[in-house]
């Protein structure tokens, strides 16, 4: 039977990726002077799951490091070497390169050779206990090179008597034929146990393999890349080197001589069973039987072995006796061999005795054990995998589409039943109304299948803020809330790179040194807190930092020498808004708070691409909060529908603060600004969506129609309408897949009735309304300022 | 009736595999991913033989095999640990809790079903 194991390799990456993941939150709270020995484990465990999986499905680079780590890992757990900062710094910089190697063979990008040298030999080093770590050209694989090309002695890698005290052995490992590339594949993996060197044996390669994993490990590393079966491995010098590796059957009667007892166990075979023998047995087995007499006598057990192959190649084996099934097609109770049968016999009794004996024992001691590891973490969700499937997202976007367009099949029928007589189709009336809610639901659970919580972006950033403080000398706390927050899974990617960047500028410019907030009398150590919680329709995500905060004044001297059009009596939130404008700041920027203009234009394009807004809330001296609404998904939107001539538009409705229609007499103009509209105090322009778009309609005064007040990035303006004709939800379309990309418009949905709206981009709008104003100016947008806005919309 | 293995690992690809390899050769698998798990299960069902993982979460493998033991349904039945560790002393071990024998991974598919098929039959 073959099995086909690439099929797997998805279902490895992924749990790769959240073992390296959880290692990586875990190593990032550990308490390094006193670590909680669970959370050890449980970083053990990572390593140890991630080296199997990588192991069994051929990843051998991803098997090496892993075994490296998991070592080093093990000797913590079990407290022969404490903790350090050192260590977590390796394990941190070892899960990076190892989801490098993840990334190479699922994605194919490049792994950087060196690096993985690095960090292993950095890994082994302090694993051997040196505090310092090896120079960066990877000493420890580089060494054995001299030696390769050695023709025929076998070159000197000897363990002294301390080394052998401590765990290391040499092991000669006999090669079948190889490939030139193989063989260096071969060195390169088990460089990565110890030292190694090669030569020649006969007409095939041997490697000489200094170190102190087992001769197990050197199998496990060798049997993705040779036959395992055609290994010969023992310790070197126990024995003079065969002329060839020998076939199968003839392994272990030579490795039996060298009576290398814990080679035998170390590579992981052996019965100490009362299994029968099959009627065939060769004269080969014998001498493999001797070679597990000295085994099982070391557990106290008669075994024997059974089969026509050889076992110990096999890797498995049986200790306590089970009934052989009568329908194996090799466990035949035939057993010719008397010997074989007294001690399958002496075996079997023994066996009873230590079940009687045995058991009890150990049972209470493993229970307390589990009691204890069941108290520490007695809510952790075992079973989430086995109650949740992967679905690929490509099939939940069909499913969303097709309930977007019944959502917009209902409506229409909701539409033509509402122009029914009502007594006459009650029933009717009824039923639309029932699949109105029915179809509600239902859009609301599938949009809520690409929903994921925010924790997805959140947990990168500790890693980040604790690189990235570490690098500038600066002690940060970091502090997320609501990360189980959930948004649409296309938003959570795109948030990423805006987040980061804030999260950056927040550590780097906002949170100052130690000693500065020292003498400000602040804590040392800054906080840093991403936060995510919903509000109305909206997401928010804030990045908020107790550090130095924004300076007004020199935002403001900074945007005038700029050429942006400041004046003092702005509002604080325009100030800081400031720094979104292209090219704020630039590289003679040196003031801390100035140097937050870095970028932060692209992170507002991104932000607003996605439907969303930033603003800033700041202090002098106390810190800086940056804000950021985004919709909850890109698929459907609470819109306003609004008419306009003929057409309908929709506004997003979360922009929307009030509408009103304005008497003639709230109606200003003011120089330069264009026609305002006074509301509760506060002068708003006002924007005729008519002019702005070149779109004919009858109503031309704003006393006419209707004013919608929306905000945007911290800025109200008056949007002028015809009328609103109402309030729904709308699927969302994409104008510029379907046809091009419209300043001023965000996408495009179909209406009930059938007819296509365009769905307003109101900052867009907003700021296109700033640089002209159609009524003061009487210039239409589109005539004459189309080329100006375009560009303002671009940058 | 086929047979059914139960199949105890925390690592879901590994165990995948497992169960895939398994039910490619004609057995019914239960699969578990931790120690506690893989006990809840085999109460619910007495199985033909148990596959188990070493180094898991919540419960591990020993004190699965020891806890199968005390079990008036799981004294005959065979329990093998998939281990990485195959030290003489973790070897031992497995004896004393009541593993019947053990397989070391990384492991062949078919290597799996031939020792499977040697203790509880096709």
């Amino acid at each position: 039977m073959t099995v086909d194991m690439s099929q797997f390799y998805e279902v490895f990456f992924d749990e790769a990726e959240e073992l390296l993941a959880e290692a990586e939150r875990l190593l990032l709270n550990i308490d390094v002077d006193s670590p909680d020995i669970e959370e050890l484990n449980a970083i053990f465990r990572a390593a140890h799951s991630i080296k199997g999986g990588a192991a069994t499905f051929g990843f051998m680079d991803m098997a090496g490091i892993t075994h490296v780590l998991e070592n080093l890992l093990d000797k913590i757990r079990k407290q022969e070497m404490a903790l350090t900062m050192e260590h977590v710094d390796a394990f941190l910089a070892a899960k990076d390169v190892i989801k490098m190697q993840l990334d190479g063979h699922r994605h194919g990008s490049e792994v950087d050779a060196a690096q993985v040298d690095e960090i292993s030999a950095t890994l082994k080093a302090l694993s051997e206990g040196k505090t310092e770590a090896p120079a960066p050209a990877a000493a420890a694989p580089a060494a054995p090179e001299p030696a390769i090309q050695g023709s025929t002695p076998a070159p000197a890698l000897t363990a002294t008597a301390e080394e052998q005290a401590s765990g290391i052995q040499v092991y000669d490992v006999g090669l079948p034929e190889v490939t030139e590339k193989d063989l260096d594949n071969l060195k390169d993996e088990l460089a990565l146990l110890g030292e190694v060197a090669i030569y020649k044996r006969g007409d095939k390669h041997a490697l000489l393999v200094k170190t102190d994993s087992s001769a197990d490990d050197i199998i496990s590393i060798c049997s993705f890349i040779v036959d395992p079966d055609a290994l010969v491995v023992k310790v070197a010098g126990a024995e003079a080197p065969a002329a060839e590796p020998a076939p199968a059957a003839e392994v272990a009667a030579e490795a039996a001589p060298a009576d290398a007892a814990p080679v035998e166990a170390d590579l992981g075979y052996g019965f100490f069973d009362s299994e029968p023998v099959s009627a065939d047995a060769k004269p080969a087995q014998a001498a493999s039987a001797d070679g597990k007499v000295a085994v099982a006598e070391e557990v106290g057990y008669g075994f024997f072995t059974n089969s026509g192959e050889e076992p110990q190649e096999e890797g498995y084996g049986f200790f306590a006796p089970f009934k052989p099934h009568p329908d194996a097609p090799k466990a035949q109770m035939i057993g010719d061999d008397n010997a074989a049968a007294a001690l399958a016999k002496a075996s079997s009794e023994a066996e009873a005795k230590a079940a009687t004996n045995a058991p009890p024992a150990e049972v209470k001691e493993d229970r307390r054990a589990q009691s204890r590891r069941e108290s520490d973490k007695p809510a952790a969700p075992q079973n989430a995998e086995s109650s949740s499937i992967r679905v690929g997202i490509e099939k939940v976007d069909q499913l969303i589409n097709l309930v977007g367009e019944l959502v917009i099949t209902q409506a229409m029928i909701e539409q033509r039943v509402n122009a029914l007589d009502p007594t006459d189709n009650e029933g009717l009336i009824n039923s639309v109304s029932q699949l109105t809610r029915n179809t509600r639901d239902l859009q609301e659970s599938v949009m809520s299948i690409r929903m994921m919580p925010m924790d997805f972006v959140f947990s990168r950033f500790p890693r980040m803020v604790r690189d990235l403080a570490g690098k500038l000398g600066k002690k940060v706390e970091f502090v997320t809330n609501g990360a189980t927050t959930e948004l649409d899974k296309s938003l959570i990617e795109r948030i990423v790179d805006p987040l980061t960047h804030l999260v950056r500028n927040s550590v780097d410019h906002g949170i100052e040194k130690p000693e500065v907030r020292r003498e400000l009398g602040k804590s040392e150590s800054g906080t840093l807190t991403l936060s995510a919680a919903h509000k109305g329709g909206s997401i928010v995500i804030e990045v908020t930092d107790d550090g130095g905060g924004l300076n007004r004044d020199r935002i403001l001297a900074k945007a005038a020498s700029n050429g942006l059009p400041v004046n003092e009596s702005m509002s604080d939130s325009e100030v800081y808004s400031l720094i979104f404008a292209p090219g704020f700041s630039t590289a003679e920027v040196v003031t801390d708070v100035s140097g937050r203009g870095v970028g932060m234009d692209v992170v507002k394009r991104n932000i607003s691409a996605m439907g969303g807004n930033i603003e800033i809330r700041s202090a002098l001296g106390y810190g800086t909060t940056i804000s950021i609404s985004l919709p909850l998904t890109l698929a459907i939107l609470d819109g306003m529908s609004v008419s306009l001539g003929k057409s309908l538009y929709v506004v997003p409705l979360n922009l929307i603060v009030e509408t009103l229609q304005p008497r003639a007499e709230d109606l200003k103009t003011v120089t330069g600004e264009g026609l305002m509209v006074h509301v509760r105090g506060e002068y708003l322009p006002i924007i005729a969506l008519h002019a702005l778009f070149n779109h004919p309609t009858e109503i031309t005064a704003p006393t006419d129609g209707v004013l919608l007040i929306l905000e945007a990035d911290g800025k109200k303006s008056a949007l002028f309408v015809d009328r609103l004709v109402g309030q729904q939800q709308v699927v969302i379309k994409s104008l510029e897949t379907n046809f091009k990309r419209i300043p001023g418009v965000s996408g495009a949905t179909i209406m009930g009735d059938g007819s296509v709206a365009l769905i307003l981009d109101v900052p867009a709008i907003t700021q296109m309304g700033q640089t002209t104003n159609y009524i003061t100016g009487g210039r239409s947008f589109a005539d004459q300022n189309y080329s100006n806005l375009q560009n303002h919309i671009n940058a | 009736m086929a047979k059914t293995i139960l199949t105890v690992d925390d690592s879901g690809s590994l165990r995948q595999m497992v169960a895939f390899s398994l039910k490619a050769a004609g057995y019914d698998v239960v699969q578990a991913v931790d120690g506690q798990d893989g006990l809840n299960r085999a109460k619910e069902k007495t199985v033909d033989l148990v596959l188990t993982d070493q180094n898991m979460p919540v419960m591990d493998g020993l004190t699965l095999i020891t806890n199968l033991r005390n079990l008036a349904s799981y004294q005959k039945v065979p329990i093998l640990m998939l281990t990485t560790e195959s030290s003489d002393e973790m070897k031992a071990k497995g004896k004393a809790a009541g593993a019947n024998g053990w397989l070391v991974k990384p492991f062949d598919p078919k290597r799996l079903i031939e020792v499977v098929q040697k203790v509880i039959g096709a």
